[in-house]
Protein backbone atom coordinates (compact mmCIF):
# COMPACT_ATOMS: atom_id res chain seq x y z
CA UNK A 1 0.00 0.00 0.00
CA UNK A 2 0.95 3.58 -0.65
CA UNK A 3 0.06 6.65 1.15
CA UNK A 4 0.93 10.63 0.42
CA UNK A 5 1.65 12.31 3.40
CA UNK A 6 2.04 16.55 3.16
CA UNK A 7 3.75 17.92 6.46
CA UNK A 8 2.61 21.09 7.79
CA UNK A 9 4.38 23.31 8.46
CA UNK A 10 7.55 22.41 6.40
CA UNK A 11 5.59 21.32 3.68
CA UNK A 12 7.59 18.29 2.88
CA UNK A 13 5.90 15.21 1.40
CA UNK A 14 6.70 12.06 1.86
CA UNK A 15 5.44 8.77 0.43
CA UNK A 16 5.18 5.81 2.81
CA UNK A 17 4.88 2.18 1.34
CA UNK A 18 3.52 -0.59 2.89
CA UNK A 19 3.95 -4.03 0.71
CA UNK A 20 1.26 -6.72 1.34
CA UNK A 21 -0.30 -4.44 3.88
CA UNK A 22 -4.31 -3.08 2.86
CA UNK A 23 -4.44 -0.65 5.82
CA UNK A 24 -2.10 0.80 8.14
CA UNK A 25 -3.08 2.65 11.65
CA UNK A 26 -2.00 6.11 11.78
CA UNK A 27 0.16 5.11 15.24
CA UNK A 28 2.04 2.81 12.95
CA UNK A 29 2.37 5.88 9.98
CA UNK A 30 3.85 8.35 12.94
CA UNK A 31 6.10 5.98 14.02
CA UNK A 32 7.14 5.22 10.45
CA UNK A 33 7.67 9.11 10.47
CA UNK A 34 9.29 9.39 13.53
CA UNK A 35 6.63 11.62 15.77
CA UNK A 36 4.96 10.98 18.68
CA UNK A 37 1.19 10.82 18.97
CA UNK A 38 0.65 13.70 20.73
CA UNK A 39 3.36 15.96 18.86
CA UNK A 40 0.93 15.72 15.66
CA UNK A 41 -2.25 16.22 14.53
CA UNK A 42 -3.12 13.75 11.88
CA UNK A 43 -5.95 15.01 9.20
CA UNK A 44 -7.85 12.91 6.11
CA UNK A 45 -10.15 14.80 3.90
CA UNK A 46 -10.38 17.57 6.17
CA UNK A 47 -10.54 15.40 9.56
CA UNK A 48 -8.79 14.63 12.53
CA UNK A 49 -7.80 11.26 13.05
CA UNK A 50 -7.07 9.33 16.38
CA UNK A 51 -3.74 7.37 16.84
CA UNK A 52 -6.54 4.31 16.14
CA UNK A 53 -7.54 4.95 12.70
CA UNK A 54 -6.56 3.09 9.70
CA UNK A 55 -5.68 4.84 6.46
CA UNK A 56 -6.23 2.65 3.42
CA UNK A 57 -3.95 2.42 -0.19
CA UNK A 58 -3.69 5.41 -2.31
CA UNK A 59 -5.42 7.50 1.11
CA UNK A 60 -3.68 11.18 1.35
CA UNK A 61 -3.34 12.20 4.75
CA UNK A 62 -1.52 15.59 6.36
CA UNK A 63 0.59 15.99 8.95
CA UNK A 64 0.10 19.08 11.27
CA UNK A 65 3.18 19.23 13.68
CA UNK A 66 2.09 20.81 17.35
CA UNK A 67 4.35 24.15 17.56
CA UNK A 68 4.20 27.22 17.51
CA UNK A 69 5.12 28.82 14.26
CA UNK A 70 5.58 32.60 15.05
CA UNK B 1 -18.17 -7.38 28.41
CA UNK B 2 -17.22 -9.61 25.61
CA UNK B 3 -19.82 -7.97 23.19
CA UNK B 4 -18.76 -4.59 24.06
CA UNK B 5 -14.94 -5.29 23.45
CA UNK B 6 -16.26 -6.87 19.81
CA UNK B 7 -18.02 -3.60 18.99
CA UNK B 8 -14.64 -1.71 20.20
CA UNK B 9 -12.06 -3.84 18.30
CA UNK B 10 -12.43 -4.13 14.65
CA UNK B 11 -9.97 -6.97 13.06
CA UNK B 12 -9.12 -5.58 9.53
CA UNK B 13 -7.70 -8.88 7.83
CA UNK B 14 -4.68 -10.43 7.65
CA UNK B 15 -3.19 -8.28 5.42
CA UNK B 16 -3.76 -5.49 7.78
CA UNK B 17 -4.02 -3.93 11.40
CA UNK B 18 -6.15 -4.39 14.23
CA UNK B 19 -7.91 -1.02 14.90
CA UNK B 20 -9.50 0.16 18.02
CA UNK B 21 -11.62 2.82 16.93
CA UNK B 22 -12.17 5.46 19.50
CA UNK B 23 -15.78 6.74 20.05
CA UNK B 24 -16.88 9.84 21.81
CA UNK B 25 -17.10 9.83 25.43
CA UNK B 26 -20.04 11.55 25.27
CA UNK B 27 -22.02 10.16 22.79
CA UNK B 28 -20.81 7.56 20.69
CA UNK B 29 -19.60 8.44 17.44
CA UNK B 30 -15.99 8.65 15.82
CA UNK B 31 -14.05 10.30 17.67
CA UNK B 32 -11.30 12.90 16.59
CA UNK B 33 -9.78 13.18 19.71
CA UNK B 34 -8.26 11.48 22.86
CA UNK B 35 -7.53 13.83 25.88
CA UNK B 36 -5.74 11.37 28.30
CA UNK B 37 -5.34 14.17 31.06
CA UNK B 38 -9.72 14.20 31.58
CA UNK B 39 -9.94 10.53 30.26
CA UNK B 40 -11.94 11.20 27.57
CA UNK B 41 -12.32 10.68 23.91
CA UNK B 42 -14.74 13.29 21.69
CA UNK B 43 -15.90 13.62 18.36
CA UNK B 44 -16.14 16.94 16.41
CA UNK B 45 -19.25 18.49 17.80
CA UNK B 46 -18.94 17.32 21.38
CA UNK B 47 -14.89 18.71 20.82
CA UNK B 48 -16.05 22.00 19.78
CA UNK B 49 -18.59 22.14 23.24
CA UNK B 50 -15.65 21.37 25.15
CA UNK B 51 -13.12 23.29 24.05
CA UNK B 52 -15.48 26.43 24.10
CA UNK B 53 -16.97 25.16 27.10
CA UNK B 54 -12.83 25.79 28.64
CA UNK B 55 -12.45 28.97 27.85
CA UNK B 56 -15.50 30.31 28.99
CA UNK B 57 -14.82 28.11 32.35
CA UNK B 58 -11.13 29.78 32.21
CA UNK B 59 -12.66 33.45 31.83
CA UNK B 60 -14.97 33.03 34.74
CA UNK B 61 -13.15 31.06 37.47
CA UNK B 62 -9.67 33.04 36.85
CA UNK B 63 -12.21 36.27 36.56
CA UNK B 64 -10.37 37.35 33.42
CA UNK B 65 -13.37 39.21 32.32
CA UNK B 66 -16.62 40.68 33.81
CA UNK B 67 -20.18 40.66 32.24
CA UNK B 68 -20.03 44.16 30.04
CA UNK B 69 -16.65 43.68 29.60
CA UNK B 70 -14.68 44.68 26.31
CA UNK B 71 -11.59 42.35 25.20
CA UNK B 72 -8.94 43.17 22.56
CA UNK B 73 -8.12 40.05 20.74
CA UNK B 74 -4.60 39.95 19.39
CA UNK B 75 -4.74 38.07 16.27
CA UNK B 76 -1.73 37.20 14.41
CA UNK B 77 -3.23 34.80 11.88
CA UNK B 78 -1.53 31.60 13.17
CA UNK B 79 -3.94 28.64 14.55
CA UNK B 80 -3.78 29.33 18.70
CA UNK B 81 -4.80 33.17 17.96
CA UNK B 82 -7.29 32.11 15.50
CA UNK B 83 -9.08 29.42 17.52
CA UNK B 84 -8.96 32.16 20.87
CA UNK B 85 -10.79 34.62 18.81
CA UNK B 86 -12.91 31.84 17.46
CA UNK B 87 -14.08 30.37 20.95
CA UNK B 88 -14.46 34.10 22.40
CA UNK B 89 -16.43 35.22 19.83
CA UNK B 90 -18.67 32.20 20.15
CA UNK B 91 -18.94 32.28 24.33
CA UNK B 92 -19.30 36.51 24.40
CA UNK B 93 -23.38 36.40 24.40
CA UNK B 94 -23.09 33.99 27.14
CA UNK B 95 -20.42 36.12 29.02
CA UNK B 96 -21.65 39.36 27.22
CA UNK B 97 -18.27 40.33 26.17
CA UNK B 98 -17.65 42.48 23.20
CA UNK B 99 -14.68 41.15 21.44
CA UNK B 100 -12.55 43.42 19.38
CA UNK B 101 -9.78 41.85 17.34
CA UNK B 102 -6.62 43.62 16.69
CA UNK B 103 -3.79 42.30 13.82
CA UNK B 104 -0.65 43.86 13.43
CA UNK B 105 0.97 43.81 10.43
CA UNK B 106 4.90 43.62 11.20
CA UNK B 107 6.40 43.34 7.97
CA UNK B 108 8.26 40.49 7.77
CA UNK B 109 7.61 39.73 4.09
CA UNK B 110 5.30 37.16 2.49
CA UNK B 111 4.95 35.53 6.35
CA UNK B 112 3.26 39.06 7.45
CA UNK B 113 1.09 39.60 4.45
CA UNK B 114 -0.11 35.88 4.65
CA UNK B 115 -1.22 36.67 7.89
CA UNK B 116 -2.88 39.79 6.87
CA UNK B 117 -4.84 37.57 4.68
CA UNK B 118 -5.72 34.81 6.61
CA UNK B 119 -6.85 37.35 9.58
CA UNK B 120 -8.93 39.06 7.13
CA UNK B 121 -10.86 35.59 6.19
CA UNK B 122 -10.84 35.21 10.05
CA UNK B 123 -12.85 37.72 10.44
CA UNK B 124 -15.12 37.21 7.76
CA UNK B 125 -16.22 33.71 8.26
CA UNK B 126 -16.94 34.54 12.29
CA UNK B 127 -18.42 37.98 11.06
CA UNK B 128 -16.28 39.76 13.36
CA UNK B 129 -14.66 43.53 12.24
CA UNK B 130 -10.85 43.38 12.77
CA UNK B 131 -8.87 46.25 13.41
CA UNK B 132 -5.45 46.26 11.49
CA UNK B 133 -2.43 48.10 12.06
CA UNK B 134 0.55 48.52 9.61
CA UNK B 135 4.01 48.59 11.11
CA UNK B 136 5.64 50.39 8.66
CA UNK B 137 2.75 52.24 7.32
CA UNK B 138 2.69 54.04 11.34
CA UNK B 139 6.77 54.10 11.94
CA UNK B 140 8.17 54.12 8.74
CA UNK B 141 10.03 50.52 9.62
CA UNK B 142 9.08 46.84 9.60
CA UNK B 143 10.60 44.44 12.73
CA UNK B 144 13.77 43.54 10.38
CA UNK B 145 14.61 46.94 9.85
CA UNK B 146 14.05 47.77 13.52
CA UNK B 147 16.03 44.58 14.18
CA UNK B 148 19.37 45.33 11.55
CA UNK B 149 19.47 49.01 12.92
CA UNK B 150 19.17 48.39 16.31
CA UNK B 151 21.42 45.36 16.28
CA UNK B 152 18.95 43.80 18.75
CA UNK B 153 17.16 40.10 18.09
CA UNK B 154 14.00 40.18 15.75
CA UNK B 155 11.99 38.16 18.39
CA UNK B 156 12.90 40.57 20.83
CA UNK B 157 11.73 43.41 18.83
CA UNK B 158 8.95 41.68 17.79
CA UNK B 159 7.82 41.08 21.26
CA UNK B 160 8.58 44.52 22.43
CA UNK B 161 6.33 46.22 19.85
CA UNK B 162 3.58 43.41 19.82
CA UNK B 163 3.16 44.16 23.46
CA UNK B 164 3.73 48.37 23.21
CA UNK B 165 0.94 48.40 20.16
CA UNK B 166 -1.47 45.79 22.29
CA UNK B 167 -1.54 48.05 25.58
CA UNK B 168 -1.70 51.47 23.33
CA UNK B 169 -4.70 50.28 21.38
CA UNK B 170 -6.29 49.09 24.33
CA UNK B 171 -5.70 52.20 26.30
CA UNK B 172 -6.59 54.73 23.31
CA UNK B 173 -9.84 52.11 22.92
CA UNK B 174 -11.02 52.47 26.58
CA UNK B 175 -11.30 48.32 26.37
CA UNK B 176 -11.12 46.63 29.54
CA UNK B 177 -8.45 43.97 28.76
CA UNK B 178 -6.02 42.33 26.38
CA UNK B 179 -6.45 38.56 25.15
CA UNK B 180 -3.68 36.54 23.94
CA UNK B 181 -3.53 33.54 22.56
CA UNK B 182 -1.10 31.94 24.79
CA UNK B 183 -2.08 28.38 25.56
CA UNK B 184 -0.44 26.03 27.87
CA UNK B 185 2.26 24.96 26.03
CA UNK B 186 3.37 28.20 25.83
CA UNK B 187 3.02 28.85 29.13
CA UNK B 188 4.35 25.78 30.95
CA UNK B 189 7.74 26.09 30.10
CA UNK B 190 8.79 29.60 30.83
CA UNK B 191 7.21 29.01 33.86
CA UNK B 192 9.04 25.63 34.94
CA UNK B 193 12.48 27.33 32.94
CA UNK B 194 11.74 30.50 35.57
CA UNK B 195 11.69 28.45 38.32
CA UNK B 196 14.56 26.46 37.67
CA UNK B 197 16.61 29.81 37.05
CA UNK B 198 15.26 31.12 40.68
CA UNK B 199 13.04 33.75 39.27
CA UNK B 200 10.05 33.11 40.78
CA UNK B 201 8.64 36.64 40.30
CA UNK B 202 8.62 35.97 36.29
CA UNK B 203 7.02 32.61 36.76
CA UNK B 204 4.41 33.61 38.46
CA UNK B 205 3.97 36.54 36.12
CA UNK B 206 2.32 33.58 33.56
CA UNK B 207 -0.79 33.57 35.43
CA UNK B 208 -4.00 33.16 33.74
CA UNK B 209 -4.63 37.15 34.54
CA UNK B 210 -2.17 40.42 35.13
CA UNK B 211 -3.77 43.24 36.34
CA UNK B 212 -3.98 46.38 34.95
CA UNK B 213 -4.14 50.28 36.05
CA UNK B 214 -7.04 52.62 33.94
CA UNK B 215 -5.97 54.92 31.16
CA UNK B 216 -2.38 53.25 31.45
CA UNK B 217 -1.63 49.53 31.58
CA UNK B 218 -4.19 47.10 30.55
CA UNK B 219 -5.33 44.09 31.97
CA UNK B 220 -4.11 41.04 30.47
CA UNK B 221 -5.99 37.70 30.19
CA UNK B 222 -5.25 34.12 28.99
CA UNK B 223 -8.11 32.46 28.06
CA UNK B 224 -6.66 29.61 26.78
CA UNK B 225 -4.47 29.00 29.77
CA UNK B 226 -6.36 25.37 30.40
CA UNK B 227 -5.79 24.30 26.78
CA UNK B 228 -3.14 22.44 25.13
CA UNK B 229 -1.70 23.70 22.04
CA UNK B 230 -2.59 20.36 20.26
CA UNK B 231 -6.28 21.06 21.22
CA UNK B 232 -5.81 24.75 19.32
CA UNK B 233 -4.72 23.21 16.41
CA UNK B 234 -7.57 20.57 16.02
CA UNK B 235 -10.68 22.77 17.09
CA UNK B 236 -9.11 25.16 14.39
CA UNK B 237 -9.08 22.41 11.57
CA UNK B 238 -12.68 21.04 13.05
CA UNK B 239 -14.28 24.34 13.17
CA UNK B 240 -12.78 25.22 9.22
CA UNK B 241 -11.09 28.37 10.38
CA UNK B 242 -7.98 28.98 7.93
CA UNK B 243 -4.22 29.75 9.79
CA UNK B 244 -1.54 30.50 8.71
CA UNK B 245 0.39 27.35 7.95
CA UNK B 246 4.38 28.37 7.66
CA UNK B 247 6.95 29.37 9.79
CA UNK B 248 7.71 32.59 11.20
CA UNK B 249 11.13 33.30 8.99
CA UNK B 250 12.93 34.13 12.34
CA UNK B 251 11.27 31.70 14.78
CA UNK B 252 14.14 29.65 16.74
CA UNK B 253 13.01 26.24 17.97
CA UNK B 254 16.16 24.73 19.78
CA UNK B 255 17.94 25.85 22.88
CA UNK B 256 17.12 25.29 26.61
CA UNK B 257 13.20 26.05 25.64
CA UNK B 258 13.03 23.43 23.16
CA UNK B 259 14.29 20.42 25.95
CA UNK B 260 12.16 21.93 29.02
CA UNK B 261 9.09 21.79 26.24
CA UNK B 262 10.10 18.25 25.70
CA UNK B 263 10.65 17.20 29.13
CA UNK B 264 7.03 18.70 29.97
CA UNK B 265 5.62 16.93 26.59
CA UNK B 266 7.20 13.26 28.10
CA UNK B 267 5.94 13.55 31.32
CA UNK B 268 2.45 14.36 30.42
CA UNK B 269 2.94 11.34 28.18
CA UNK B 270 3.55 9.40 30.88
CA UNK B 271 1.33 11.42 33.74
CA UNK B 272 -1.52 12.94 32.05
CA UNK B 273 -2.92 16.10 33.61
CA UNK B 274 0.40 16.85 35.00
CA UNK B 275 1.38 20.14 33.10
CA UNK B 276 -2.32 21.21 33.84
CA UNK B 277 -1.88 20.73 37.91
CA UNK B 278 1.35 22.53 37.90
CA UNK B 279 0.10 25.09 36.12
CA UNK B 280 -3.04 25.96 38.33
CA UNK B 281 -1.01 25.40 40.75
CA UNK B 282 1.26 28.27 39.55
CA UNK B 283 -2.17 30.34 39.24
CA UNK B 284 -3.13 29.87 43.12
CA UNK B 285 0.31 30.76 43.87
CA UNK B 286 0.11 34.32 41.74
CA UNK B 287 -3.34 34.89 43.28
CA UNK B 288 -1.82 34.33 46.97
CA UNK B 289 1.11 36.22 46.42
CA UNK B 290 -0.78 39.11 44.53
CA UNK B 291 1.80 39.21 41.69
CA UNK B 292 1.80 41.16 38.84
CA UNK B 293 -0.17 44.56 40.01
CA UNK B 294 1.76 45.57 42.99
CA UNK B 295 4.86 44.03 41.92
CA UNK B 296 4.65 45.53 38.25
CA UNK B 297 3.34 49.21 39.43
CA UNK B 298 5.61 49.58 41.86
CA UNK B 299 8.35 49.10 39.18
CA UNK B 300 6.75 51.45 36.54
CA UNK B 301 6.67 54.92 35.79
CA UNK B 302 5.42 56.57 32.50
CA UNK B 303 7.41 57.17 29.30
CA UNK B 304 8.16 61.17 29.45
CA UNK B 305 6.91 60.89 25.37
CA UNK B 306 4.16 58.36 25.16
CA UNK B 307 2.69 58.90 28.74
CA UNK B 308 2.81 54.67 28.76
CA UNK B 309 4.29 52.54 30.99
CA UNK B 310 7.94 52.65 31.48
CA UNK B 311 10.39 50.81 33.66
CA UNK B 312 12.78 54.39 33.38
CA UNK B 313 11.49 57.74 31.82
CA UNK B 314 11.66 56.41 28.59
CA UNK B 315 9.83 53.14 27.44
CA UNK B 316 11.02 50.58 25.55
CA UNK B 317 9.43 51.31 22.64
CA UNK B 318 10.02 54.90 22.13
CA UNK B 319 13.84 54.25 23.26
CA UNK B 320 14.24 51.96 20.36
CA UNK B 321 12.41 54.07 17.70
CA UNK B 322 14.15 57.42 19.32
CA UNK B 323 17.36 55.26 18.74
CA UNK B 324 17.02 53.67 14.99
CA UNK B 325 14.58 56.26 13.53
CA UNK B 326 15.69 59.44 15.01
CA UNK B 327 12.37 60.35 17.68
CA UNK B 328 10.09 58.43 19.25
CA UNK B 329 7.42 56.72 17.95
CA UNK B 330 5.40 55.91 20.49
CA UNK B 331 2.87 59.01 20.01
CA UNK B 332 2.37 58.23 16.37
CA UNK B 333 1.60 54.59 17.45
CA UNK B 334 -1.01 56.21 20.00
CA UNK B 335 -2.19 58.66 17.13
CA UNK B 336 -2.47 56.37 14.30
CA UNK B 337 -4.43 53.82 16.60
CA UNK B 338 -7.09 56.27 17.14
CA UNK B 339 -7.32 56.42 13.01
CA UNK B 340 -8.13 53.46 13.44
CA UNK B 341 -10.84 52.61 14.97
CA UNK B 342 -11.83 55.98 13.65
CA UNK B 343 -11.89 54.72 10.32
CA UNK B 344 -14.02 51.47 11.13
CA UNK B 345 -16.92 53.45 12.05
Amino acid sequence: MIVRVKIHPTKREVTIEKPGRKVVRVMTLLRELGYGVYEVVVVKGGRPLTEDDVVADGDEVEVYEVRSAG
Amino acid sequence: MRMVMRSRFTRLGRLGEVSTVAKCSKCGSKAVIKIPYARMNLCEMHFIEYFEGRVATTVKKYDLLKEGESVLVAVSGGKDSVALLSALTAVAPELRLKVMPLHIHLGLGEYSDESLRVTKEVSRKLGVNTFILSLEEVVGATIPELSAKSSRPPCAVCGLVKRYVLNAAAIEWGVDAVATGHHIDDLAPYALKNILLGDMGAALKLAPVTTGEEGYLARRVRPLYEVTERECLIYAIIKGLPFVKTLCPNVFLGGMDALIRRFLYELDLRHPGVKLRFMRSLARMATRYGVSQARTQAELTRCKYCGLPSRSDVCGFCRLTERVLGSPAGPMVREALKDVRASSH
